[in-house]
């Protein structure tokens, strides 16, 4: 029995989900991982109520259309008994203190992570 | 009058006029003409009434001569247009002759008698007033103009620093995405390869070198252009916490031999300042001296001091490294310098340290003795509200 059910990967960049899904995979933590490349797909995966919801998402701030923080955003807006429960990573290639000041504006943030990930950045909070 | 005393008088007075007894204008300037015509053989009256003097003056000859030491002022008319001169009347045989000149008010009367400053005498005061009101009106123009055009400058600039720092937030974002990504595929490649792939996983190693060093210069490109223009914002310093994280993030990146690493700390008042900034003064000194540990001695150290009063920090940051030369101590501020070839960074750290510095109006200075160790000693003023306050 692994610790987590479903973890959920948003970013636009498909080597980075690579990347991180390799990473992930690697610590075998979850039952299954999911990708989604673009924040609109992830939200509209999440609206479902039909779909499994993930524990832990691992979400990207530059992309193009709906960024993380515009996903943050909407997340909200999701039923509460779903969404209490699950940890967010933020993930950027940019330690800009734009991005971390943003960051600390949404409580629901678990950590801000900077790329490339690495397991060892995790190990506290996972 | 001769001829000769006419054409002093018209020069003198060029709103000069000339009456017999009768009170009939016999002569007159030419700039009295332009504004009333041809007055000649005309009753004084027909154009003149005396506003000053107002009492006892009567429309005589004899009279008027009573008040030959005094100031006139006459108003004129000649049937659309009123106006006034200003002078004083003599005795000139039998006749009166008045010298004097329009007293104007504003610019616009010129232009309403019709009168340009050649109407005037060569030296008339009406002239010079005019001429310096002129003066101070093309000043206040000028200064509004320039004014102005400081105003849209400075817009510009504004919209300039903006456009830059976005600029700036982007291409660093945009390059160095792909670099973290390269760096987590050789992460992933490095864990897979086989052990006895001991080539190979050189190779990796120094792309991972490679792209760790482009990275590090791109951060510091960031932290340059984020000192020049982001303004400082005061916070309270947790020194102990600054320099524990700069330490712990440094020594795993490249290749450090141990070291001991100790922080003291006398904090006899809060100390406010711009926190950013402080981190990256602190994250360079720890770095140089990571960066020169002399491998050749037994025991490295690298150890912080920090003093904090009502009106400063003092911190020193001092190691038993290799030292610097003291030909080049002068130099290592200095943009892209880099005092030794083992040195692997850009020549931008002590820069930048030193751009610092002087936003943040505090002092370094660098002690250091080629093979014993280097000291650097940054003093930077607290922002607390006493500060603020003077």
């Amino acid at each position: 029995m692994k610790k987590y059910q479903l973890i959920l990967l948003i970013d636009d960049n498909r080597i980075d989900n690579f990347i991180h899904q390799h990473v992930l995979s690697k610590a075998d933590v979850s039952e299954d991982i999911l990708i989604k490349n673009s924040a609109v797909e992830a939200l509209e995966y999440l609206k479902n109520p039909d779909h499994v919801f993930p524990d832990v998402i691992f979400l990207d701030i530059r992309m193009p259309i709906m960024d993380g923080f515009g996903f943050l955003r909407a997340f909200e807006e999701l039923p509460e008994e779903k969404k209490s429960a699950v940890k967010i990573f933020l993930l950027s290639s940019s330690n800009d203190p734009i991005d971390v000041e943003e960051a600390g504006k949404y409580k629901r943030i678990t950590r801000f992570i900077q790329k490339p990930l690495d397991i060892s950045q995790l190990s506290p909070y996972i | 009058m001769t001829p000769d005393e006419e054409r002093l008088i018209e020069r003198l007075f060029p709103f000069y006029l000339l009456m017999d007894a009768q009170l009939h204008i016999v002569q007159a300037g030419q700039s009295v003409k332009k504004i009333i015509g041809d007055c000649i053989d005309k009753p004084f009256t027909n154009y003149f009434t005396f506003l000053r003097p107002g009492l006892g003056i009567r429309y005589h000859i004899d009279s008027i001569l009573q008040f030959e030491n005094q100031i006139f002022i006459l108003k004129g008319s000649n049937g659309h247009q009123d106006f006034r001169l200003k002078g004083q009347v003599v005795r000139s045989d039998k006749h009166i002759l008045f010298c004097g000149s329009p007293w104007i008010t504003s610019e616009s009367d010129f232009i309403r008698l019709g009168l340009k400053v050649t109407d005037f005498a060569i030296h008339d005061s009406t002239i010079d007033m005019m001429q310096n009101l002129r003066v101070l009106d093309l000043a206040l123009m000028d200064s509004t103009h320039v004014n102005n055009l400081l105003v849209s400058k400075n817009e510009e600039l504004t919209k300039t620093n903006a456009e830059l720092d976005r600029f700036v937030y982007s291409v660093s974002h945009d390059l160095r995405a792909p670099l973290t990504s390269l760096l987590g595929l050789m992460n992933i490649c490095n864990e897979t390869l086989p052990q006895d792939e001991l080539f190979i996983r050189q190779i990796l190693s120094m792309m991972q070198h490679s792209v760790n060093k482009m990275d590090a210069f791109i951060s510091e490109i960031l932290d340059y252009s984020r000192n020049s223009r982001k303004e400082i914002t005061p916070t309270i310093i947790d020194f102990n916490s600054i320099l524990t994280e700069a330490n712990e993030s440094l020594k795993y990146t490249s290749n450090v031999p141990g070291y001991e690493f100790s922080v003291a700390i006398q904090e006899d008042n809060v100390f406010y300042s711009d926190e950013q900034r402080v981190s990256i003064l602190l994250n360079n000194l720890i770095s140089n001296a990571i960066k020169y540990l002399d491998v050749s001695k037994a025991k490295s150290s690298i150890r912080a001091h920090v003093h904090t009063t009502s009106h400063w920090a003092k911190i020193i940051i001092e190691d038993n490294g290799i030292g610097i030369d003291s030909s080049h101590q002068t130099k290592v501020f200095d943009m892209f310098y880099r005092a030794t070839d083992i040195s692997t960074g850009s020549g931008l750290g002590l820069y930048i340290v030193r751009e610092i510095m002087h936003k943040l109006e505090g002092t370094i200075t660098l002690e250091s003795t080629l093979n014993q160790g280097t000291s650097v000693t940054i003093e930077i003023p607290n922002l607390n509200l006493n500060t603020f306050a003077s």
